[in-house]
């Protein structure tokens, strides 16, 4: 029967991109991480030469994600409330601790794995030398005992990191999965269906970066990586099985869950289907996981790349269709709410994005990336005529 | 039982001739582009037989108010007559409240930058008089007062009156209660909006 | 406890009575003070309660249903306006009058959005802050602020005021002695061709511009805007009930009331005690139904709603008087009633000429002194069992029958209106409104099931038309066919006020308070209120006159316009307009009125007053700043919804622009300087002054105090305080007497419009009918209009959050729709292939551009009908730029949204210059017009 709604009082999305960048930030950083802590972690030896690589990676994407939400609030200045106050019952006031905890269990951690490569770079001179010394705070013992403790305590905080990257992305699910006004939010699987897509993007990000990491640190990707490669490629396979069968269960839950979920899935194919469908789900799941079905290509380092980059933006396609779709169903009234990214928080995204990646840089290229097997490259000798 | 405030809105008395959108927008200073009370209206039907349908919105005031749960400062807080109110010197304007009510009732005040919605006009009730879109709704649709009080004409009509709520099912406990509501009118046709219905 | 104190805003503290005085208007696009809307109110809100804020008692006008109002003030700020609490206007519980003010605090009445925004007139950044005269051609929107001195000189001196010639001023214009036209002396002297024009002007103020305008000036010409809104049911209604103008349901204690076209829940009066009432009757079960071809508010109210096309009110109203006819179901104890003494007998307070005899040669009541009956030309007469008697002598008289008496033919008025009725069948009723015949039957059984507490209400939709005014008449009769005229329930002529002019038991009778008071003469720009056989041009021409004349009402706004353009009778020579837009609300006419006002040779000299640059008055001469109604005097009454005593007044809250003046000071100074009669140090009277306008409203209030009698204080100064402290004289109680309203008609009401029937039409010579009937629409020289290939027909309506021109400019208002749309049936616009949303174009026979607006379909709107509400489609109001000193002061684009509908209309080609309109009771056809609606390109 036709309908008319005579008056539209405007209502505003107010969770926008950086939001969604935020979600999608710590997504990759716990999924870059829980990755990476195979080797120190679960003894999967082979895993172990990349600890260093994503534990690094995991860290700045870390600091930088709530740069996001900051910027995203309208008293910036009060942030320090979040501290101030606990609400049990708030997802984001857990959150505020995980924010905390994560990171500085991700950098003790780093610390351990790099510890014995701090002391081995002090000979080196110039101002490497002079970090390393900084960081290793007079902790320079190389005993067998030392190294013992290194591993163990390595151990220990990667252990601890993995429930905590686990909560830390998964709570950013209890944000939206704990809003039972919008359908597409509320839905128990929110926070695992986080913490997969962040597996997949995560592990996307990761190769990416462990390519460049490799080509730049020692010239060339070597045989050992390129197997790796081949075996966390295939992990990315299975990210994206469990992914892919997460939103398929959300998806028809979601179907058959009530009218306003109906309506939601229904938003979701059509006015949402090129990003939902396309975006998220063809071209960021759906062919990726088509390319890594193949052995061959799993051993392609061109096509993996091409398959990472794909779940990278997809996840983040994701991101958006989840956080700012969700809103966009109206709550009130009788239309669609619009949304346009503002050119502020465009900017501020492309902001944190290229800091975070300067940082990153910086950190790999200054520190210690060696491996088992393998040394970095002599750029320059900093200082001539020193003993060895 | 203590006080327990709550509003009931006989749409069978509303005009919808918006006094109580502007009044509140007068007595509460809220900027241009936001409301904390506003009046949606449709008309459905075949010509000729045609029906009109209001709905008056403000927060809830709910039981369980889904804001408050969400806030990660405690900046939105009830008190024990049941007003839901906000600290705008704690809030943050984090926007989760915002995200989490599912009325729609709340906004960044684009002057203060804080979240901000109804409070009852909760100084005007405090010294004794009605909130300013009740004291101003020219066919007395709106009726404010405690629903625990036996003498109160909000305890009447909920006790005589058949009334709704919006969106029940969100376990929010809404207290804003319609008397003559429309189904239709209470939440929006989605599938509509989303275009799935022909 | 957290604290909430809502001490946020930074508000406009500044802003106070401290107002910086701009050096020039519009010196700052936003005055320093004026409060930014984006951030909310004007300052901080306090609690009525607060000490520190003060409370005035005032009257709203944010539409003309003069609401009693009570506006919040802090430093000189108006920071809240809220009802009057004293006022039954605006609560059904009243405070008792003599609360104290104090007391008063902790309570506020109701007010509507209009009333609420009117803080965003108060302090429109856009306001006219200074006298402005152009400086281009006019309506170049070039302008220079000049000083209130400069302005006066110019206006009364005249001269070469804009180097285009000599222009003659008012004192040039004031010649008591010269007529005119030597030829036809009957159209007065020389000072007639000053008009003065208003637009909105309320009582008290009229007649204090009318004291000037009519006995100091001595033109005849003074005007208001009746019949651009409903003048006539004004006239219909009066005709119906012994001159009263304005009857109202008894909402309290009706059980079903069959609304014609009055806009209850969006307008009408008072919106919101109305709105209020027709709430408490529906929950009370009251039954409604409206007659609307709109689904508006009042019919998504109602039990039954009747779509009828437009101009088929008097069409239902016949179908329904003859169902009830035909079915016996009139009330006959009343109708046979002849005479008040006979009235008295059966408990009612007024009778009807049901009975009496109308002569077939003349159209006139058959007379006592006529009849060989021995009675006087002051007796009617009647047939008991056949036989003429004096209608004095029976108790009850035949209802039909015809006779001849003294060998003058001759039918009883019920016989007449049986006939009337009769002259078509309920089919073809049911034809000519496009409703199933069954929907009349329905109606007409139903509203004759309550005895005398149904009533048939009407307002602005069913006379708005050429056949208004019988449109109006017809409706009106069919009270009187059940009998409820002033019983409990029924149709009553409302509460009572005072008189503020203090006419009859004043302390002040101030109309008589005017020593050399000068006696106009002559006949009005608009031939109202006189008789085309009267003329000279009569004498010469006949039939038909050049325009029509309006014997028979009056303020007829349009032919105002029309007569000034027209110059006829006679040209004008100075056009006053007050408060007022003739481009923007008539019909029709717009480019002609605009093409008109800008020829100096048709108005050589054009003032207007205005609270801001106005769509008419932006092709002035000079426009000088008036006070809003948040800043003026007023002493008023209310509508007859509201039943007790009311004796508003308005008084000023504060005064936001210092060079801004009341049109009352600027009369009175105009008048001291050039020494007229009635002004000045004894302008009342030996050491009775009229300097400022204050001089005339106290005496107003002291006429309220002194007739009201009760007020406490032993002085005039007292009570005076006593009733301003208060807003006005209110008495809630008192409305009823047993089973009779308090206030009655108590008169001979009458079916039958003998005035109307012998009177003549100027365009045709024809009598008018005294009885009212269905006419098609037609045109002045009675050519019906058929507009083939215009395939609806445009009309217009009133939302509850705007009113007329003037709220535009209220951000809290517009934010609520920012535009209207042109509405139509959603099945027939789906036909047209047209879709919800589209631009389109809506042109009429006599205006082909037409106007654009965008489309809403909705399936409330009858088919064949396209409507938009009014208030939108401003083309200037502040939303022009505008030069003013050589500087730009930049539109607010958002006053031009949206569309108004007006210009499609139809001009009256048979005679030019005005829309089709109502010759009886004068009023402007608003729904008539033909049009069409095509996808804009």
């Amino acid at each position: 029967m036709p309908t008319v709604h005579f008056f539209d009082t405007p209502h505003e999305i107010y969770w926008g991109l950086l939001i969604a960048l935020y979600f999608y930030y710590t997504g990759m950083s716990a999924g870059s991480f829980i990755l990476t802590s195979l080797g120190t972690v679960f003894g999967i030896e082979k895993y172990k030469k990349v600890s260093k690589v994503g534990v690094l990676m995991a860290i700045v994407l870390l600091a930088f994600a709530p740069l996001h939400l900051l910027f995203d609030l309208a008293q910036p200045g009060r942030f320090y409330n979040l501290f101030l106050h606990v609400n049990l019952t708030s997802a984001m006031s857990w959150g505020v601790y995980l924010l905390i905890l994560y990171p500085v269990d991700l950098v003790i951690y780093a610390w351990y794995l790099f510890r014995q490569d701090f002391v081995q770079g002090l000979n080196k001179g110039g101002f490497k030398a002079g970090l390393y010394s900084f960081l290793l705070f007079g902790k320079k013992d190389m005993s067998p005992a030392a190294l013992a403790n290194d591993k163990k305590k390595a151990k220990f905080f990667g252990t601890l990191g993995v429930p905590l990257a686990l909560l830390v992305h998964g709570y950013t699910g209890f944000i939206l999965g704990n809003v039972q006004g919008r359908a597409i939010w509320h839905t128990p699987l929110m926070p695992i269906i986080f913490i997969m897509s962040a597996m997949v993007s995560g592990t996307g990000l990761f190769i990416i970066v462990m390519m460049l990491v490799e080509k730049f640190k020692f010239g060339r990707i070597g045989e050992d990586i390129r197997s790796l490669i081949a075996d966390i490629a295939n992990l990315m396979k299975w990210f994206i099985v469990v992914d892919g069968a997460l939103m398929i269960i959300y998806f028809i839950v979601l179907w058959y869950s009530s009218e306003t979920g109906y309506a939601a899935g229904y938003f979701l194919l059509h006015q949402e289907g090129w990003s939902f469908l396309g975006l998220e789900n063809g071209l960021g799941m759906l062919v990726p996981f088509l390319i890594l079905l193949s052995k061959k290509a799993r051993q392609s380092l061109p096509l993996v790349t091409l398959a990472s980059v794909l779940t990278i933006i997809g996840v983040l396609a994701m991101r958006i269709n989840l956080v700012i779709g969700g809103q966009k169903l109206p709550l009130t009234g009788s239309k669609i709410v619009e949304y346009s990214v503002s050119g502020r928080d465009l900017s501020i995204g492309l902001g944190i994005g290229i800091l975070a990646l300067v940082v990153l840089t910086w950190l790999y290229s200054v520190l210690p990336m060696n491996r088992p097997g393998v040394q970095e490259k002599e750029s320059i000798p900093v200082s001539k005529g020193v003993a060895q | 039982m203590g006080k327990r405030y709550a509003m009931v809105i006989d749409l069978r008395k509303c005009v919808g001739c918006h006094a109580c959108t502007v009044a509140c927008k007068s007595e509460n200073n809220v900027p241009l582009g936001v409301n904390r009370s506003w009046v949606e209206e449709l008309e459905t039907g075949k010509f000729p037989n045609v029906s009109r349908h209001r709905l008056p919105r403000l927060c809830n005031h709910c039981e369980n108010p889904s804001c408050l749960n969400v806030c990660p400062v405690k900046a939105t807080y009830q008190l024990e007559d049941g007003t839901v109110l906000v600290d705008y010197d704690r809030c943050i304007g984090c926007g989760y409240c915002i995200a989490a009510c599912p009325y729609d009732a709340r906004f960044i005040n684009p002057e203060r930058n804080t979240a901000e919605k109804c409070t009852y006009c909760h100084e005007r009730v405090e010294a004794g008089l009605q909130p300013a879109c009740v004291n101003t709704c020219v066919a007395g649709a709106r009726i404010f007062g405690d629903k625990n009080d036996p003498t109160s004409e909000v305890f009447k009509l909920l006790t005589t009156q058949s009334v709704a709520v919006s969106k029940p099912e969100t376990n929010n406990r809404p207290q804003t209660y319609y008397i003559g509501a429309d189904e239709k009118s209470l939440r929006p046709n989605l599938l509509k909006i989303v275009g799935g219905e022909k | 406890m957290e604290t909430t104190r809502r001490n946020f805003l930074k508000g406009a503290a500044a802003l106070g009575a401290t107002m910086a005085v701009a050096p020039l208007a519009f010196a700052d696009s936003v005055p320093k003070g004026v409060p930014s809307w984006k951030q909310g109110g004007p300052a901080e809100d306090t609690l009525d309660t607060d000490p520190s804020v003060s409370f005035v008692y005032s009257t709203c006008l944010g539409c003309r249903s003069d609401c009693s109002l009570r506006g919040k003030i802090k430093d000189g700020v108006v920071i809240k306006l809220d009802g009057n609490p004293y006022s039954p206007m605006i609560a059904d519980q009243p405070l008792p009058y003599t609360t104290d003010p104090k007391e008063a605090r902790k309570h506020a009445g109701k007010l509507c959005p209009r009333g609420q925004a009117g803080l965003q007139i108060l302090y429109d950044p856009l306001r006219v802050q200074q006298p402005l005269k152009r400086v281009g051609k006019r309506g170049e929107n070039k302008w220079q602020a000049i000083s209130w001195d400069q302005a006066y000189k110019e206006i009364i001196e005249g001269g070469n005021l804009f180097g285009e010639g000599n222009v003659e001023g008012l004192k040039a214009v004031r010649d008591l002695t010269t007529p005119i036209n030597p030829e036809a002396p009957e159209l007065g002297p020389k000072a007639n061709q000053f008009v003065f024009l208003a637009g909105r002007i309320e009582n008290s103020r009229s007649e204090l511009v009318k004291r000037f305008v009519n006995n100091s000036f001595g033109s005849i010409n003074w005007f208001e805007h009746t019949t651009v809104c409903e003048q006539s049911h004004h006239i219909a209604t009066a005709s119906t009930f012994a001159g009263k103008g304005h009857m109202k349901p008894d909402f309290e204690n009706a059980k079903y009331i069959l609304n014609f076209g009055a806009n209850y829940g969006e307008a009408n009066f008072p919106m919101n005690g109305l709105s209020r009432k027709l709430a408490n009757f529906r929950v009370k079960g009251g039954r409604l139904t409206t007659v609307d071809p709109r689904f508006s508010v009042s019919a998504s109210l109602s039990d039954e709603w009747v779509p009828i096309l437009p101009g088929a009110d008097a069409a239902l109203a016949l179908g329904i008087g003859q169902w009830i006819l035909d079915n016996k179901r009139y009330d006959k104890y009343f109708l046979e009633v002849p005479s008040k003494e006979a009235a008295a007998k059966k408990g009612e307070a007024s009778w009807s000429d049901a009975t009496y005899l109308v002569r077939s040669d003349n159209g006139k009541y058959l007379r006592g002194d006529e009849a060989g009956l021995g009675g006087t030309k002051d007796d009617y007469v009647v047939l008991v069992g056949g036989t003429p008697t004096l209608a004095g002598k029976a108790d009850a008289a035949d209802l039909f029958g015809e006779a001849t008496v003294n060998s003058v033919a001759c039918k009883t008025v019920l016989q007449l209106y049986t006939e009337r009725t009769k002259e078509k069948t309920l089919d073809e009723y049911a034809k000519i409104g496009g409703i199933p015949k069954e929907q009349i039957v329905r109606v007409a059984d139903q509203f004759s099931s309550y005895g005398k507490r149904a009533v048939a209400d009407f307002y602005r939709g069913p006379v708005q038309h050429t056949n208004g005014f019988q449109a109006g008449r017809a409706i009106s009769i069919l009270n009187l066919l059940v009998g409820n005229v002033d019983h409990v329930g029924g149709y009553q002529s409302g509460g009572s006020s005072l008189s503020y002019m203090g006419d009859k038991n004043g302390k002040y009778q101030v109309a008589k308070l005017h020593p050399g008071a000068v006696k106009m003469t002559g006949i009005r720009i608009s031939r109202e209120q006189a008789k085309y056989e009267d003329s000279t041009e009569f004498k010469k021409n006949g039939y038909p006159a050049k325009r029509p004349w309006f014997p028979l009402t009056k303020d007829v706004y349009q032919e105002v316009v029309a007569g000034v353009l027209d110059g006829y009778p006679y040209p004008a020579k100075i056009l006053w307009l007050h408060m007022g837009t003739p481009a923007y609300s008539v019909p029709g006419v717009k480019d002609k009125v605009i093409e008109g006002l800008k020829d100096t040779k048709k108005v050589p000299l054009f003032i207007a007053t205005d609270i801001v640059l106005g769509d008419t008055s932006m092709f002035a001469d000079y426009i000088l700043p008036d006070v809003t109604y948040m800043e003026q005097w007023n002493a008023l009454g209310a509508p007859p919804t509201i039943l007790g005593l009311v004796a508003d007044v308005r008084q000023p809250m504060t005064h936001v622009f210092p060079q801004a003046k009341s049109v009352e000071n600027i009369f009175i100074d105009i008048a001291k300087r050039m020494g007229l009669s009635g002004f000045g140090d004894a302008g009342f009277g030996p050491g009775m002054p009229l300097n400022k306008e204050e001089d005339w409203y106290l005496k107003l209030v002291a006429n309220f105090a002194s007739q009201y009698g009760k007020i406490p204080g032993a002085t005039e100064q007292e009570q005076v305080k006593y009733v301003l402290d208060r807003g006005g004289v209110f008495d809630a109680g008192g409305a009823y007497d047993g089973n009779l309203m308090k206030n009655k008609v108590a008169s001979l009401c009458t079916l039958y419009a003998e005035k109307v029937a012998t009177t003549k039409d100027a365009m045709t010579g024809k009598n008018f009918e005294g009885m009212p009937l269905y006419k098609p629409v037609a045109n002045a020289k009675e050519q019906e209009i058929k507009d083939d290939g215009y395939p609806f027909i445009a009309t217009t309506y009133k939302q509850s959050f705007h009113s007329h021109s003037r709220t535009i400019g209220c951000p809290w208002l517009t934010e609520i729709q920012p535009e209207n749309f042109v509405e139509m049936n959603d099945e027939e616009g789906a036909k047209l292939g047209l879709k919800d949303g589209d631009m389109v174009k809506v042109s009429g026979p006599t205006n082909k551009n037409g106007v654009t607006g965008r489309l809403r379909l909705r399936p409330g709107i009858r088919p064949g009908v396209v409507t938009a509400s009014v208030g939108y489609g401003h083309w200037h109001y502040g939303s022009a730029d505008t030069i003013i000193d050589g500087k730009n002061v930049p539109g607010d684009k958002a006053r031009a949204k949206g569309v108004n509908i007006n210009p499609a209309m139809r001009i009256d080609d048979s005679i030019g210059y005005v829309c089709l309109e109502d010759k009886i009771g004068g009023s402007c056809s608003f729904y008539d017009s033909r049009v069409k609606v095509e996808k804009a390109k």
